[in-house]
């Protein structure tokens, strides 16, 4: 109810929706908004402003982003900002851009985690933050791209800025971590790649048209054996991305030797474009694949989830326990996904965004710990909360919507995953619970080494800028908790769709505007 | 034999070539004045040849000299970029001879002779043609190489060069005279009609393998290495491209012949790309000589241009065309980097830093690097969609992944002076480079080259059937 009045104030005071200019270019302007940032960047001689150039461009896509919120029709089946220019004839690949809700969240999440990215980075000269603002760049695009050689692009395009931000500013312990995640990471791309390609010569065969239009291969009803290849290749492709056990392995030496808002964006965003990559592509062209592969799944999401959480109970340095834990929340979002439930896709679109922004938070204290106590290792009982109690309060609030407790939006995601997975197969279930156990083992273990521990210590608080930026987030986690309504009313229509494709009526808000007796 | 004149109207592309070579080589002789634009002035020569070709290409397929001589839109396609290749080389190499006090008006009549041999090579309809063309490239190609005569490296490079040239040339006469031998024809149309016989496959086999030869595909690609590395670099950039390209182009030509005389012909081109792909990356893991490395990722290119020839039915070769492009953009461009560093027996330290002094130089590298290794938004990329979507239209399923996760593999050493180029180079001395406008233009050419078709691909496609 609160909500629902909340949102029809927010929307009806969207004056900007109805302009034709806006419908036909918000997308990409969103996208290109970091180019701004970049111009801004790359003018400035000193390296100070050009960081509050950069902030200043990443608030502004936030801005934007929000605006897209706002004039966003919550109840539409299909894709909205359709924008669409031919690009490649020969190919029939078009610069075609839309979202539906999830891809909706997903653009505010980038946008902020962006912000808060660029915020909390140590100035490291300009070209570090037009690395980031490149970077935001690619990611914007991946999340609103309907054609598979666009989506593709966007995709690499993050690999570059991401492979220097990890060489030239991260830790320089081990510079060949870079050039391994760029390898694996274009590796599943490229599988990828063979999917769409051969995905364009199904459709050129029934349809005598050469085309990469997600929408146009929904027409299409492809052969078993043919998803069964597609639905590997993909899951290969986004299995690395997201990552999934097996392919796993590059995950937490590259998030250690990552800068901070490197590490941000890759725990907070890069990994849920594989979860999105699942959403967009694998759940509508693949369904008899993803059925008959569906108990394997399951059992590769659970054992994922207790494999993670039993390695992060073991880990010795914070990031690496925070890396696995991320590990173990995309393994259950992938169960969500796999689960094939309304209620399971719902969830896991819920927790994408959720747990964006609980890993950033933890990411977070974890660099303030890292500069308070000047080492990467997890605490040997140290007493921050008397020395430090305001540090310690967020990090118990964070840590508990890891958790999942009730009341922040840790929970709203694990809750409808979980019904989702029930309704299919109790074992399995059972097996993710237990996951959910050593999650709070793990978490709470941190919280007593560091919080509640007897080795007293002389650290002063976190200063007030970062007192307000963590209050900022823990009323996001508790807002999120209380009101999820807020974000599962955008992604509502948009899981049916994924799920009911071929029942749904396919026009965009566009014509949809123009043919309307009432506007 | 009826001489027709209207036969050399034909061949005006050649001619301007043929003109320029003479005029190049008397101006040297008689005039010193003009010693320092004498690559510009080829490099005009073959622009104004390329531009023909660009702009005179036939409807459908023509012949001339009574049949001897043949040509289409593809293959002036393919002149219109051996001569840009040339033209692009001959700008490099004007600084390199002078500094190195080189004599220039040979070296750019050896280099209008390849080219013009490539360019016969590739339109003979007839074998006896054909083995005249390719000498014509091929001995202009070893006494290039062994140009810079008092360096060890250049003239070892050229001996070795000749010999397995000689032994493939050998292989190739002993293949023409086998299927003259059994079949009793020289010229390419009766070939294509025969029915196949022992002996006549086995000349087609040995055609084949002797064109693999000169092509150093796996597994005759011993010679390559040495040979790439050893050349003067204007010669190595013109090697890993125009030879590559006028082999493929004959392999294209003789296609209906090999494929009616060989019965396992995909077999081997299959097993020949996957090979030269395989094969030339794990030896370029290795490299610590980005010139070497150079010359081996040129084989495994090869090795994604052999592919080009599963998919002629669905129409490979215009996706070989696209390749061509991006592989002499990609590569002069790369080898025009190498010319600015000062430095004859490279290594990949010797990079440090340069990032940082010379931006531009830096970014560019790291363009050529990723449009080599198929990045998108590169004209690599483009090419390699090109042939590997035809792959796939061919049925190749397997043989279009093993390619693709091979482009990702070869990233482990395209990215290697990558980690150097930015570093602080703090330790060990900063590079000198040699930066003249020959060397600026070639990049800033093939930069707008690669970039320009990468973001429109359309430009660089127009010319799909």
């Amino acid at each position: 109810m609160l909500v629902d009045w909340l949102m029809t104030i927010w929307q009806d005071h969207a004056f900007w929706q109805d302009q034709a200019f806006w419908q036909d270019h918000a997308l990409s302007i969103l996208v290109l908004s970091p180019a701004l940032g970049l111009v801004l960047v790359y003018s400035i001689r000193s390296d100070v402003w050009a960081r509050r150039m950069a902030v200043l461009s990443a608030l502004l896509s936030c801005g934007l982003s929000l605006m897209l919120w706002g004039s966003f029709v919550n109840d539409f089946n299909g894709f909205q900002f359709v924008e669409r220019y031919a690009w490649v004839k020969n190919w029939g690949v078009d610069y075609h851009l839309g979202i539906d809700g999830i891809g909706l969240l997903m653009l505010v999440l980038t946008a902020f985690l962006f912000s808060l990215a660029i915020g909390v980075s140590a100035n490291k000269g300009k070209h570090f933050f037009a690395c980031l603002l490149w970077l935001e760049i690619g990611t914007l695009g991946v999340f609103c791209a309907l054609d598979a050689v666009l989506f593709y692009v966007f995709w690499e395009w993050v690999l570059i800025p991401m492979y220097f931000l990890i060489r030239l500013w991260g830790s320089q312990e081990k510079p060949q971590v870079a050039r391994q995640f760029f390898i694996i990471t274009m590796a599943g791309s490229v599988l990828m790649l063979a999917v769409f390609w051969s995905m364009a010569v199904e459709y050129q065969n029934a349809y005598q048209q050469l085309s990469f239009n997600f929408v146009d291969w929904q027409r299409l009803e492809f052969a078993p054996t043919f998803q069964v290849f597609g639905l590997w290749g993909l899951l290969i492709a986004f299995g690395i991305k997201m990552p999934l056990v097996p392919l796993h392995s590059w995950q937490p030496i590259t998030y250690s030797q990552a800068p901070l808002g490197a590490q941000i964006l890759l725990s907070g965003i890069l990994s849920k474009m594989g979860a999105y990559g699942l959403i967009r592509l694998v759940v509508p062209f693949f369904p008899y694949a993803l059925n008959y592969y569906a108990t394997l799944l399951w059992w590769l999401c659970a054992v994922g989830m207790v494999y993670a959480s039993l390695l992060a109970l073991v880990q010795k340095k914070v990031v690496w326990l925070i890396a696995y834990s991320s590990m173990a929340h995309l393994a259950l979002i992938g169960l969500g996904i796999f689960s094939n439930t309304a209620d399971g896709l719902q969830g896991a679109a819920v927790f994408m965004f959720n747990h964006g922004v609980i890993v950033s938070a933890l990411l977070l204290l974890a660099a303030m710990l890292h500069q308070k106590s000047g080492t990467e290792l997890l605490g040997a009982g140290w007493q921050t909360f008397r020395s430090m109690p305001w540090f310690s309060f967020a990090l118990v609030f964070t840590v508990l919507a890891s958790v999942g407790l009730p009341g922040l939006n840790g929970f709203v995601g694990e809750i409808f995953i979980f019904s989702g997975i029930f309704s299919k197969s109790w074992p399995v279930a059972l097996v993710a619970v237990l996951s959910l156990v050593l999650g709070a083992g793990y978490m709470l273990r941190f919280v007593r080494k560091t919080c509640f521990g007897v080795q007293t210590n002389s650290w002063t608080d976190v200063t007030n800028p970062q007192k307000m930026l963590l209050l900022f987030l823990m009323l996001l986690m508790l807002i999120l908790g209380l009101f999820p309504m807020l974000l599962l009313k955008p992604i509502e229509h948009s899981i049916f769709y994924a799920l009911n494709l071929h029942l749904i009526d396919l026009h965009s808000v566009n014509t949809y505007l123009k043919t309307c007796p009432c506007t | 034999m009826h001489l027709n004149s209207l036969d050399f109207f034909q061949l005006i592309g050649e001619e301007i070539l043929v003109f320029s070579a003479v005029s190049i080589l008397l101006l040297d002789l008689f005039s010193t004045r003009v010693k320092s634009s004498l690559g510009f002035l080829s490099c005009l020569g073959f622009l104004g040849s390329a531009w023909w070709f660009l702009t005179h290409r036939p409807a459908g397929e023509i012949f001339g000299f009574s049949g001897l001589w043949h040509a289409n839109e593809w293959l002036f396609y393919a002149k219109m970029i051996i001569a840009g290749v040339g033209g692009l080389v001959s700008l490099l190499a004007q600084p390199y001879l002078q500094k190195r006090n080189l004599a220039l008006g040979e070296f750019y009549f050896l280099l209008f002779s390849a080219c013009i041999g490539a360019m016969l090579c590739i339109s003979a309809n007839n074998l006896a043609v054909l083995v005249v063309g390719v000498e014509l490239l091929s001995l202009s190609s070893y006494i290039l190489c062994g140009f810079w005569r008092s360096n060890r490296a250049s003239a070892e490079a050229s001996l070795k060069y000749f010999f397995n040239g000689a032994i493939a040339s050998a292989i190739m006469l002993y293949a023409i005279a086998l299927l003259y031998g059994s079949h009793g024809h020289f010229d390419f149309q009766s070939l294509a009609s025969q029915t196949p016989n022992t002996l006549g496959s086995l000349g087609a086999l040995l055609l084949m393998l002797s064109i693999g030869y000169k092509l150093a595909l796996v597994p005759f690609h011993w010679w390559a290495a040495d040979v790439y590395t050893g050349a003067p670099t204007p010669v190595s950039a013109f090697l890993v491209t125009v030879p590559k390209f006028t082999f493929f182009s004959l392999l294209w030509v003789l296609y209906p012949i090999l494929q009616n005389l060989i019965d396992y012909w995909a077999e081997l081109v299959v097993s020949f790309a996957l090979l030269s792909m395989l094969v030339g990356n794990f030896i370029a893991l290795n490299q610590q000589n980005p010139k070497r490395m150079l010359a081996y990722s040129s084989i495994t290119h090869s090795g994604y241009l052999a592919l080009g020839l599963l998919a002629i039915e669905q129409g490979g070769h215009w996706a070989m065309l696209v390749y061509f492009c991006a592989y002499a953009l990609s590569s002069l461009g790369a080898f025009a980097v190498l010319m600015a560093v000062d430095k004859e027996q490279q290594s990949f330290k010797d990079y440090t830093g340069l990032g940082r002094i010379h931006p531009v130089l830096g970014v560019s590298w790291l363009l050529f690097m990723f449009s080599l290794g198929g990045f998108p938004l590169s004209v690599g990329f483009v090419a390699k969609f090109a042939i590997f979507y035809k792959v796939l239209a061919a049925d190749y399923l397997w043989l279009m992944v093993i390619g693709l996760l091979n482009s990702v593999l070869s990233f482990f050493y395209y990215l290697k002076i990558g980690s150097f180029l930015f570093k602080q180079a703090d330790s060990p001395p900063s590079p000198i480079t040699k930066l003249n406008w020959q060397l600026g233009l070639v990049i800033v050419a093939t930069v707008a080259g690669v970039l320009g078709f990468g973001i429109l691909p359309d430009l660089l496609l127009g010319f799909y059937s």
